[in-house]
């Protein structure tokens, strides 16, 4: 893929009709008072933008608010055949040929168009995420070489080996073996802790000691249904079982009570026989100490009261006794009947039961089935997830080893080589390289791969680390047939004129003889401070290759010709 | 009448009769306590008196006045009457709104004299009252009869059995020794030994009162027991003892009350229980029983009550 021209509808804007092949550059022009970065706005990075834009990018805001009546037009060619596609600033109508077509539609084109091999790719692989890899737009593209701006660390690893033609594959695989592996934990944790089943199975944190005891309280259960003799009347008899032990009970009393009055009258009884006329004497004679001796004179008279009084009493009491004893005995035989009539009854209850206990005793059964069914399920399924886990553990441990194995062939030495040779160029002194290892961790990183050179935490050597890096992609990747590379100011600002200039050299003696393009913006400053280091040819191919330059002096000037932004 | 209904009725009627003034007036505020929650009793207070009210029922505007006449004394029915009338002005000065005046009297069953109902009813007339009215014995009694089981029984405490499995020998031992202490040494030999149920029958004693005496009479073993162990001569002094308190029976019991002679029966037997036992409810049914044993020994003794032999030759 190679860039022709970018262009508006507007006559003032600045048309880039890029270099079909070799550097194209843009200048960006200070004002008159020659302060440095002044050049800062006059649309070097719009042009990038509105390239990426015409390709299928989101619409800025700002486009929708102050160019409402633009359209942009995108020349480019694929594989020697060339496309138009326009663009309005609304980002309502795009037309690829002339053709109109939904935004969608057009980013499915982009990614079926031949551009990258991404014919049965992953989601993750788009036509988009790769391109930016080629036209770095924002300021947090152009931080690591190996990430975009808000990129996740596995997909922009994915994305790069891609590009490479490394063993893109593993990586996915490790991604997903960890993102299901990371599901299952929370899925078994989140089963282990749900309150909610825990009460569904009554079981509480110990659903397997549950499921011991349902298998052996359900056998029981049956058992004891299997035994059931149902009684229709059971209630009833037992109501009348009861009745009679009461009326048992009750004449039980009065039996008690019969037997205390014999006893009574047996002692009244032996008592009085005891009581001699000798005694009454006596008893009599005491008495005179203590009433007058002429009311005590007829003792016989007393005697014979007493006499009669005993006899009397005898007559009453043994009839009495002989009464008690019929009543003793007829309630006896009263109690003997009822007795029986009660046995009979409880022998009849013998072994049976009420419905309603025979009911109760079905549901309390069907209801334990039932959570056993759903208790099994439950382990069965935590089972599963356990199991699920393990094998996915031993998989991802299998996949260690493969991906040991495979960097163990150092796939990337090629690679490595030349990013050495382009870094040597710059920074003569300094270690480079890049980096594969196995990332046998806990994580969802299948590599640990990375760009060095030494000294990159200062951010000119960051810079050039990106541009060796992208110039890495644009001659030696894979899976592309991307042509084009665009480097934007901001790459360049806090390099050295030293390391920028030997950039220029080596990026012109390797476009000499290939079919690329090279694309970058400059401001004056950054471009004139290097020219120093060139010789005359350089400097003339450079200034040959200059196709705009954009100033801050007039409006007219700027990329769109218009006060933008 | 069952048994139960016989002890609750019979004891309260006994309760009636031995109660005179502040004592006529406690049992009238505990029975309207237990039958009408609304019901608050008053005590006199200082100079004020109760304000001519000795109960009231202050949502209802109902009020009553209390007058237990000396158990002894006869009715000064002017007395009565100024009172019932009196006390009707005091509590209209004090208290205003009345509805219902009642003017609660121990009549001991013998009615209420005619006067006092004219005069409460020319009193409802007058002052425009819903009802008026004298609440004699036999009204308390009814009141009294409706309440709980529980609540009858809290009142006259405990009542003996129906038919006694058990007499508790140390209450009889007791009730003997109370009795022998308290003798009062009289004379009065009765030499013709009578027949049990003739005797039952000419007293006029009447169910449940001589399957009682019957029932009671088995247990005397526990008297003769207790007599042989101890000085016989108490037997004596016990059976002299027991024929003072059918004296008395028969002076407090007047011959002209609805079976008389049943309720003799328990006037007595409440007189035989020490007043120290009376303390402790709780032993109230045991020395009951063990009187009835008592009651049933001199009882065929021919200590208490008519013997059939005077009465034919008087």
């Amino acid at each position: 893929m190679k860039l022709i021209k970018l262009s508006a509808n507007k006559p003032s804007f600045k048309t880039i009709s890029f270099n079909p092949n070799g550097l194209t550059l843009i200048l960006g022009d200070a004002s008159k008072d020659g302060k440095e970065g002044s050049s800062n706005g006059v649309g070097k990075t719009l042009a990038l933008e509105l390239v990426h834009y015409c390709l299928g990018a989101n619409t800025p805001s700002i486009f929708k608010e102050k160019l409402k009546d633009w359209i942009f037009y995108l020349d480019f060619m694929i594989n020697d055949q060339q496309y138009r596609v326009e663009r309005s600033a609304d980002g309502k109508k795009i037309y690829l040929n002339s053709e109109e077509i939904k935004l969608v539609d057009y980013r499915n084109w982009l990614n079926q168009c031949g551009v990258f091999d991404l014919n049965n790719k992953k989601d993750s692989l788009s036509f988009r995420s790769l391109l930016i890899r080629f036209a770095r737009r924002l300021r947090e593209d152009c931080v690591d070489p190996l990430k975009t701006h808000k990129e996740p660390d596995v997909e922009a690893q994915l994305r790069t080996f891609f590009l490479l033609d490394l063993d893109y594959n593993s990586i996915f695989i490790k991604q997903s073996h960890k993102k299901r592996l990371d599901d299952l934990k929370k899925t078994i944790k989140n089963w282990d802790d749900d309150p909610i089943l825990h009460e569904l199975f009554q079981a509480g944190n110990e659903p397997k000691l549950r499921l011991d005891w349902l298998n052996k309280e359900i056998p029981l259960l049956e058992n004891d249904l299997a035994q059931f003799t149902v009684a229709e009347n059971y209630h009833y008899l037992v109501l009348e079982a009861q009745g009679l032990t009461q009326q048992l009970r009750q004449i039980e009393k009065v039996i008690e009570i019969g037997h205390f009055q014999l006893q009574g009258i047996e002692k009244s009884l032996q008592q009085q026989s005891d009581i001699s006329r000798l005694e009454l004497l006596d008893l009599y004679k005491g008495l005179e100490q203590v009433f007058r001796p002429e009311t005590l004179a007829h003792f016989e008279a007393v005697e014979t009261f007493h006499q009669t009084f005993l006899e009397n009493r005898k007559k009453r009491l043994e009839a009495d006794k002989l009464q008690i004893l019929q009543e003793i005995e007829q309630k006896d035989k009263e109690r003997q009947k009822i007795g029986l009539l009660r046995d009979q009854l409880m022998k009849e209850l013998q072994g049976k039961r009420a419905l309603d206990e025979y009911t109760a005793l079905s549901n309390k059964l069907a209801t334990l089935k039932s959570e056993r069914v759903k208790l099994q399920e439950y382990l069965k399924f935590k089972d599963k997830l356990e199991e699920e886990k393990q094998l996915l553990k031993e998989e991802m441990l299998r996949q260690d080893a493969n991906t040991s194995d495979y960097v163990k062939t150092d796939p990337i030495s090629e690679y490595k080589a030349f990013f050495q040779s382009i870094a040597t160029q710059l920074y003569p002194h300094c270690m480079s390289g890049i980096v594969l290892e196995n990332n046998t961790g806990d994580n969802q990183l299948r590599y640990k791969f990375s760009v060095q050179i030494e000294g990159d935490n200062s951010d000119g050597i960051n810079d050039a680390k990106i541009l060796c890096f992208d110039w890495l992609l644009l001659m030696k990747g894979k899976n592309h047939h991307v042509d084009f590379l665009w480097h934007d100011n901001r790459l360049f600002a806090n390099m050295g004129s030293n390391p920028r200039a030997a950039w220029f050299k080596f990026a012109l003696a390797q476009l000499e003889n290939s079919d690329k393009q090279y694309i970058a913006t400059v401001n004056i400053e950054n471009y004139e401070s290097m020219l120093e280091h060139l010789n005359h040819a350089q400097k003339e191919i450079l200034g040959q290759a200059v196709v705009l330059k954009l100033r801050d002096d007039n409006v007219k000037n700027k990329l769109l010709g218009i006060q933008f932004g | 009448m069952n048994n139960e209904n016989f002890w609750f009725r019979t004891l309260f009627k006994v309760k009636i009769y031995e109660t005179s003034s502040e004592h006529f007036q406690r049992l009238f505020q505990d029975v309207m306590s237990y039958r009408y929650p609304s019901f608050q009793s008053v005590a006199p207070y200082g100079n004020q008196g109760d304000g001519g009210n000795d109960g009231w029922m202050p949502n209802e505007g109902y009020y009553f006045q209390v007058y237990g006449k000396k158990a002894s004394s006869k009715i000064n029915l002017s007395s009565v009457l100024k009172k019932a009338v009196t006390d009707f002005n005091e509590l209209r000065n004090n208290y205003g709104d009345i509805k219902q005046y009642h003017f609660v009297y121990n009549d001991r069953f013998e009615g209420t004299p005619a006067p006092i109902g004219k005069a409460l009813l020319e009193l409802k007339k007058k002052y425009n009252l819903e009802e008026a009215s004298a609440w004699n014995s036999a009204k308390l009694e009814r009141v009294f009869m409706e309440l709980d089981y529980d609540q009858k029984e809290s009142i006259l405490y405990s009542i003996p059995a129906e038919l006694p499995d058990f007499i508790d020998p140390r209450a009889i031992a007791e009730i003997l020794k109370h009795l022998a202490n308290k003798a009062i040494h009289r004379v009065d030999t009765n030499l013709i030994a009578p027949d049990f149920d003739t005797k039952i029958r000419i007293n006029g004693l009447t169910s449940p009162v001589p399957d009682f005496l019957r029932c009671y009479s088995y247990q005397q073993g526990e008297i003769d027991d207790f007599l042989h162990k101890r000085d016989p001569a108490l037997k004596q002094i016990v059976a002299e003892e027991m024929r003072g308190f059918y004296q008395n029976s028969k002076i407090e019991i007047p011959d002209s009350i609805e079976n008389g002679a049943n309720l003799r029966y328990v006037w007595i037997m409440e007189q035989l229980i020490p007043e120290i036992c009376k303390k402790n409810p709780h032993s109230f049914k045991a020395y009951r029983e063990a009187a009835q044993v008592i009651l049933a020994k001199y009882f065929e003794a021919c200590d208490i009550y008519e013997s059939p032999n005077t009465i034919i030759t008087s």
